[in-house]
């Protein structure tokens, strides 16, 4: 008890120096360099680097179990980290084969499975995230990217490039349901359970298709910048983030007006973004530059331009508490 | 009837031959980037003048046989490059910016490179009596799925277009300074 309120109270003065409160980390996966860089949000330095397969891309982190997932595309496998008391002591576990070129990744901690969507494939294969063990392989549409999971619903949604629709898993039965049309060439996906909202970045549409999940309805159809890519939602600040590959830039979206409230500029690529465990800023990852920029959540402005790695994507949600 | 027929089949096969080097979106799963540099004795508004004139790449890219576009350096202006060896390149400029003294392009169809969804930014850096232009390419390789063969490869995809970049830069630079 008198422990648990110390540590509560060292939160509250955010100071996050006790071994077990390592402060937060983005997990960067370097398609140039085969590796993944991981990186202290603190210092803003890196602090470690681990080994994974080929042409790595997707990433997601799971706090139980303790690990970082990567899809490694070129070498057609996920490689499983096993993350240490401290980065430092992070090891790669494992590489699974997973298919013919693993892209997307995506981890429902509750019930305790990674979804990976296979870009050549054109499939979602799943994995138990505690045993490693393939559990269930589902056909999809052409050319699946991003992953989001429907906690509410039991459902997972596979964005289908190719078909410019998501399609719609029922996790337990591992069966399809109808698809959603969406706009053209869907990659990133991002589900809004406040709003009970799912949103795609429509790469070749420049937009994001909002769509209302207990109707299956398409709400709106948001014009945002060129190319744009991943998509981030802010839990408390009813915000949306959209990185657009082209543009250079980001687009904030008002989540109850479905309105963009801002674009601002980052790095050359932008592409994957993930949320600070605090809510107070964002990081976009930077493909073209090789670095991760920090925005503040609220104004968007960029905070800090942090050294990524080589060809750097970050596709997923690769910060760690 | 079995006229039109048969020049439809032909129109049919023609489409499908260029779909394979030119209109295909299917890529794979590696993003390549090129950049080049080069630091040129000359003042940067010359070279702009150059590297601006979206339609005149001809005067200093040796590869270049001929150049058209269709709405000179307006957005969306379509060039049709005629390479040497007979090879085509069609592009369409997505960004131009006078101030920044930079352009950005993308392929839309051609086979001029082994590559898919290349799109190029170029830009002229410096101010003074010397400046420096950087090229920057992002692409896939030619051949999206598994296992390519090695002329479709990214490794050929990379060293195609890093080529393509230090043959005109190069070249540029001695036009420049001339």
């Amino acid at each position: 008890m008198v422990v648990e309120a110390h540590r509560l109270l060292l939160a509250a003065l955010g100071v996050l120096a006790l071994p077990g409160w390592a402060a937060p980390h983005a997990y960067v996966t370097n398609q140039g360099s085969n590796d993944v860089s991981v990186i202290d949000l603190a210092s803003g330095n890196r602090v470690a680097t681990v080994a994974v397969g080929r042409a790595p891309a997707g990433v997601v982190v799971t706090e139980r179990p303790r690990r970082v997932f990567v899809t490694n595309p070129d070498s057609r496998d996920i490689a499983v980290i096993e993350r240490g008391a401290t980065p430092v002591e992070d090891r790669l576990r494992a590489r699974l084969p997973a298919g013919d070129a693993p892209l997307g990744i995506e981890a429902d901690e509750t019930a305790g499975r990674i979804y990976v969507s296979d870009m050549i494939g054109n499939r979602l294969l799943i994995f138990d995230a505690e045993s490693l063990v393939r559990v269930g392989e589902v056909a999809v549409g052409r050319g699946p990217g991003g992953i989001a999971v429907d906690r509410r619903r039991g459902r997972i949604y596979v964005a289908d490039r190719d078909d410019d629709a998501v399609a719609v898993i029922d996790a337990a039965t591992q069966q399809r349901l109808p698809d959603i049309a969406v706009g053209a060439h869907p990659f990133g996906l991002a589900l809004d359970a406040a709003n009970d909202r799912l949103y795609s970045a429509n790469v070749y549409g420049g937009s994001v298709s909002v769509v209302a999940l207990a109707s299956g309805r398409r709400l709106a159809e948001i014009p945002v910048g060129n190319s744009p890519y991943c998509i981030l939602v802010h839990p408390q600040l009813s915000r949306v983030y959209v990185s657009n590959q082209h543009s250079d830039s980001i687009s904030i979206i008002d989540s109850v007006s479905l309105r963009v409230v801002a674009t601002v500029p980052t790095g050359g690529y932008p592409e994957g973004l993930a949320l600070h465990p605090d809510g107070h800023a964002f990081y976009v990852v930077n493909w073209m530059d090789d670095t991760v920029s920090e925005h503040d959540a609220a104004t968007g402005q960029r905070l800090r331009t942090l050294a990524g790695g080589n060809n750097n994507r970050g596709f997923g949600r690769f910060v760690a508490r | 009837m079995g006229k039109s027929n048969s020049i439809g089949r032909v129109v049919v096969l023609l489409l499908l031959g260029s779909l394979a080097s030119s209109l295909v979106f299917a890529h794979g799963p590696s993003r390549q980037k090129v950049v080049e540099r080069i630091e040129i004795n000359a003042p940067a508004e010359k070279l702009w003048a150059l590297v601006g004139d979206y339609a005149g790449w001809q005067k200093w890219h040796p590869a270049i046989e001929a150049s058209t576009a269709d709405k000179g350096n307006e957005l969306g202006s379509l060039r049709h490059l005629s390479l040497k060896g007979g090879k085509y390149l069609d592009e369409t400029l997505e960004g131009y910016d006078p101030a920044a003294m930079s352009l950005k392009y993308r392929i839309k169809a051609g086979d001029g490179l082994p590559v898919t969804n290349y799109s190029s930014t170029i830009v002229v850096i410096g101010d003074g009596a010397k400046c420096a232009v950087e090229w920057r390419g992002a692409f896939y390789r030619g051949y999206p799925n598994n296992d390519p063969p090695p002329d479709q490869n990214d490794e050929a995809a990379i060293a195609a277009v890093t080529g393509v970049y230090r043959l005109g830069l190069n070249n540029l630079k001695a036009v420049a300074e001339r």
